[in-house]
């Protein structure tokens, strides 16, 4: 029973938080413009002055797929959830208070490389990382905990119950049309919105687009050439990524072409990002480059030791180019604009020097 | 067989029967009180635990109406709509095993293992995966799936009658189809959807709550009677057709209700919570033994299985700090170590071994 | 060895209604058997080589020949043919082989047609030891897998079938059937826990749970084979002792056998066989089932006989559902767990509706 606090303890801060909260609606009644406060609670960051502060007039409506969030001034304690609402969040210069934990490509503290960089980069501490993201399970309660002004989720899951027992909390700000289907760049505009810097997130993703288009100049090897953007997690299997995969989208904008063969293969097309094609047929794939993720080199090496797979011409002339390690595979399978440039850059030499092995 | 008339047998000896009667029924109904009073308790302890730490006062507070806003949101809209959820959940679930195993005459039947719950699951994999359904819509696909898989099994398994052991046997049959279309479902999916689907196919009363306990709750009001009124008869039924018949018990119609409230209550439960491992499958062993009478100890399964529910919740909601676990995980590890124990303990008979 | 006449075949059972007690019937009878066996050797011959022929990429039969004949590592229909189809097509065959034996000498072990080699609890042991290989010991390939699913698959059934076998009356079916049952909700709980926290394993475990004979190499065959051979020699010894099982303990006993051995030598073959089979190609649904059933209707209730067409016919079922498999779906492939599932429930449906669930 160590998760009761005495009740004259949890009474005062719930009093002291309600006044907290009253002060500061009061104070910043009228302002357009935020100054940055210290927030009263050890945990979680403050809206660092690192970039301008919000821009937009509040009250701020933002429309979603499960309702309408009614933001009523500049959120200072901002909770993520969802796949990767939180580098939007930090790009913008706030760090959230609670954002959910990431084991699979997170450092030992469960936050991903790029986050945590920005996170240092901006003075804060390592937000409350919240259970559930693995599964998807909202836990409300730790939500609770985190004393939220806003709840960001605008690339996730969220169904319609756990968004309206959520916005018993704070506002909810959930994906526009489809769960699991919000583009980076909607994504940065929504979070945007909802903080008040939408002049900012534009900004920042026409620098990301253009640091992608500038990568591509710089290596124009990779103009023209076909790609396959490959998933092997089944044995004799490759898992192919469709052109509307945001990865492939992303490999689009560096110049490259997504190969016609694949759509020839794809004999019955649906909903689903991806089709599966058998090694049997791997000699039907006609490609310059062929592009898959693993989450380890290990994995890697496997892959290309099948006899199938090592006589593909693009594995044979060693046009093969692996995206290996699990941060890797978070950041190029939910690109934003934090993950996006950290994980190009080390990428797109070895895309070139794969793109430079076609004949 | 006894060679005395029934009508000598019956003169005999009605002080004794009804002195039987009645002691038998008054331990049930100690035995439901001391259960009761449990489930109770169980509740109360899992109101005062969670992350947003409330004090037990302050829980009291809520219940009534008093305190803060945010204190009664914690209580009221998240943990005392999880523990209903949790506490009908198991209800359903233990009455709908209890009902099975009575008209099949076999401890390994329950809706786990004819098909119902598969199909279930299947039902609400799908609408998860391919239709991203939840809430009231993906309760009333689920229940659509459970009632369309039993009519299927009923149709299949009748043959001029139903024998309780074509029934289970076509069951598999069904449920084995299910598993591979949730196999399917699951191996042609994003990982996210997977991970979504996996949890629920556990069975997880996170987010329980709102509609769909409404809905749960409406179900069980009109069900959970039913069954109850339905035990004499089983009881009856469970001493052979031939001496149920002569009883004046209608023996297909019996069997026939039975199994229908079985699917139903089962379809219910796991429309609200997802199929939650093995409370079916226990909960009326349990409570039989408890009762240790030989009737279906119906109310004492609803009983048995809400206790199995909120006390596993619990267990996995805090037990590993840090980690929430969906509760089927937790009634799977805990259910089993009991049913063993029964099986190393009885020495059935007439049970179809 | 008891001192029974050999055919032990109850009255009344053979098929074609010859009367069994004259030699002249019980010399036609034998004949026939001895027929249906060479039929069901030919059915799996033509089966594998089915299997060999027929695949997601089609190949003109020359190039399969051509391929198995000489084996160029430049040509794609010698990858395909040899470095695929054929190990695969062993794997069937030895799977199917243990299934179907395994089956078979589970329901004369439990005298109850409903009993799947899965009831052990093997499946459920296996996928734990699979999932925590992969999350915990970072194992990644199908062969891999083999050892840590089979001593999970054994260690999982010994339990189940030690609490089955507590308490006065032994191992019967009811009893073994709730033990595995109890058994495997545990380690099916287990299981979601762990894959629940590692992604890894979630994301492997999903695809080696469906079963499924792709990506099988010949690495996979050795390292099943010999617990398959052992397992296969004790199961086709076992068949007088289980005729006589059939008869009901007491009777078993008075007729000079040894129950208690009998069950104990039929349960390690259960172990070895489905263990190894399971451990080769993940849980495969029915056959074990299935066939045991269908042999029984051709064959009538001598278990050596059973025995015998089981472990012809069910390779040949699972062959043929993986053919299957890899033809309806292009330019992917169906998993042969899903296949013999939607194959193999109707045909238990309509052979329990034709009364095959009375016999035991």
């Amino acid at each position: 029973m160590s998760a009761l606090s005495s009740p004259r303890r949890a009474r005062r801060r719930l009093a002291v938080v309600a006044a907290g909260l009253v002060a500061g609606a009061l104070a910043l009644a009228g302002c357009s413009s935020s100054d940055d406060g210290g927030s009263s609670s050890p945990t979680g960051g403050t809206a660092s002055s690192a970039g301008a502060g919000a821009t937009d007039s509040f009250p701020v409506t933002v429309q979603s797929a499960l309702g309408t969030a009614t933001i009523k001034s500049e959120p200072k304690r901002v909770v993520t959830w969802g796949w990767s609402s939180q580098d939007a969040v930090l790009a913008l210069g706030v760090v959230p208070v609670a954002m959910p934990k990431n084991t699979y490509g997170g450092n030992a503290d469960g936050v991903f490389p790029w986050d945590a960089d920005a996170i240092k980069e901006l003075g804060g501490t390592t937000p409350q990382l919240l259970s559930g993201g693995d599964t998807g399970q909202v836990p409300f309660e730790e939500i609770v905990k985190a004393k939220p002004d806003v709840i960001l989720a605008p690339y996730s899951g969220l169904t319609q119950d756990d968004y309206d027992t959520l916005s018993k909390i704070a506002p909810v700000v959930a994906y526009p049309d489809k769960p699991w289907a919000t583009s980076w760049q909607d994504q940065t505009t929504i979070i945007g919105k909802a903080l008040g810097r939408s002049a900012q997130a534009e900004e920042l993703v026409t620098k990301t687009n253009d640091q992608v288009t500038a990568l591509g100049a710089k290596y124009p090897v990779l103009q023209g050439k076909t790609f396959v953007y490959a998933a092997a997690n089944e044995a004799d299997k490759l898992s192919i990524y469709r052109a509307t995969d945001p990865r492939v989208q992303l490999l689009t904008q560096l110049g490259m072409v997504v190969s016609p063969s694949v759509k020839a293969l794809d004999t019955k097309p649906d909903d689903s990002y991806f089709f599966q094609v058998s090694y049997e047929n791997l000699s039907k794939i006609d490609t310059d480059v062929l592009v898959a993720y693993f989450g380890d080199q290990k994995a890697a090496d496997a892959f290309v030791k099948d006899p199938l797979v090592a006589a593909m011409p693009s594995v044979k002339s060693g046009a093969f180019a692996p995206i290996v390690g699990e941060s890797f595979v978070m950041a190029s399978s939910a690109p934003t604009v934090l993950s996006i440039p950290w994980m190009l850059n080390q990428y797109v030499p070895k895309l070139a020097a794969a793109a430079d092995k076609v004949k | 067989m006894s060679a005395a008339p029934p009508a000598a047998a019956t003169l005999a000896a009605p002080v004794t029967t009804a002195r039987v009667r009645r002691a038998r029924r008054s331990r049930q109904v100690r035995v439901g009180v001391v259960l009761g009073v449990l489930v109770l308790v169980a509740c109360g302890i899992s109101l005062c635990l969670g992350e947003a730490a409330v004090a037990p006062v302050d829980v009291l507070r809520a219940l009534v109406g008093q305190a803060d806003e945010l204190t009664r949101f914690v209580i009221l809209d998240l943990r005392l709509p999880r523990l209903e959820t949790a506490v009908l959940v198991g209800a359903c679930l233990g009455v709908s095993g209890g009902l099975l195993q009575s008209v099949v005459r076999n401890p390994l039947a329950s809706p786990d293992v004819v098909g119902i719950t598969e199909a279930a699951s299947a039902a609400g994999v799908i609408g998860i995966v391919w239709f991203s359904l939840s809430g009231v819509a993906l309760s009333g696909l689920v229940l659509v799936g459970a009632l369309a898989a039993a009519l299927l099994v009923y149709a299949l398994a009748w043959r001029s009658g139903l024998s309780g052991y074509r029934f289970v046997l076509v069951g598999i049959g069904v449920a084995a189809v299910a598993s591979a279309v949730v196999s399917y479902v699951l191996t042609r999916s994003a990982v996210t959807d997977v991970r979504e689907a996996m949890v629920w196919l556990t069975g997880s009363l996170n987010g329980a709550g709102g509609d769909r306990l409404s809905v749960l709750a409406v179900a069980s009001l009109v069900l959970l009677p039913l069954a109850w009124l339905q035990g004499p008869r089983l009881a009856q039924l469970e001493l052979g057709d031939d001496t149920a018949a002569a009883l004046g018990v209608g023996v297909e119609r019996t069997r026939g209700l039975a199994v229908l409230t079985s699917v139903a209550l089962a379809a219910v439960a796991v429309a609200a919570a997802g199929p939650v491992t093995f409370v079916a499958l226990v909960s009326a062993p349990i409570a039989r033994r408890l009762v240790a009478s030989g009737a279906p100890a119906l109310v004492c399964s609803a009983l048995v299985g809400a206790l199995v529910v909120v006390v596993s919740d619990g267990v996995a909601q805090f037990a590993v700090p840090g980690t929430t676990y969906p509760v089927g995980v937790v009634t799977g590890i805990v259910g089993a170590p009991y049913l063993l124990w029964l099986l190393t303990r009885t020495n059935r008979a007439g049970q179809g071994g | 060895m008891p001192a029974v006449p050999s055919t032990t075949v109850p009255p009344g059972s053979a098929p074609g209604g010859a009367p069994s007690s004259t030699s002249a019937g019980l010399g036609r009878r034998r004949r026939r058997l001895v027929l249906g066996v060479v039929a069901c050797t030919v059915v799996l011959l033509a089966a594998a080589l089915l299997s060999l022929m027929v695949g997601s990429h089609a190949l003109s039969p020359s190039a399969v020949l051509g391929a198995l004949r000489h084996y160029d590592p430049h040509d794609e229909a010698s990858l395909i043919v040899v470095d695929k189809r054929l190990p695969r097509t062993l794997v069937g065959v030895l799977a199917g082989l243990a299934l179907g034996l395994a089956g078979t000498v589970m329901q004369g072990l439990t005298r109850n047609p409903l009993a799947d080699p899965g009831l052990l609890g093997v499946n459920a042991g296996a996928a734990l030891a699979v999932v925590l290989a992969i999350a915990v010991a970072g194992v990644s390939s199908t062969a891999g897998y083999v050892p840590f699913a089979f001593v999970g698959a054994a260690v999982a059934s010994v339990v189940v079938y030690t609490v089955g076998s507590l308490g006065r009356e032994g191992a019967t079916p009811v009893k073994l059937a709730l033990a595995g049952a109890a058994v495997s909700a545990a380690l099916t709980s287990l299981v979601t826990a762990v894959v629940l926290t590692s992604n890894e394993a979630l994301d492997q475990l999903r695809f080696w749970q469906v079963g499924a004979l792709a990506g099988r190499g010949f690495d996979v065959v050795w390292e099943v084979l010999p617990p398959i051979a052992v397992g296969a020699v004790v199961a086709l010894g076992l068949g007088r002792s289980l005729n006589g099982l059939a008869l009901g303990d007491d009777v078993a006993r008075a007729l000079g056998q040894r129950v208690g051995l009998v069950r104990a030598a039929s349960a390690v073959a259960v172990v070895l066989l489905c263990g190894a089979a399971t451990a080769a190609a993940g849980p495969i649904a029915f056959v074990g089932l299935v066939v045991p059933h269908a042999a029984r209707r051709l064959v009538g209730h001598d278990y050596r006989w059973i025995l015998a067409f089981s472990a012809l016919l069910a390779p040949s079922l699972l062959l043929l559902c993986d053919v299957v498999g890899r033809v309806v779906a292009y330019p992917g492939e169906l998993e042969v767990g899903i296949v013999t599932a939607v194959v193999g429930a109707p045909l238990f449906i309509a052979l329990v509706r034709r009364g095959g669930a009375a016999g035991l």
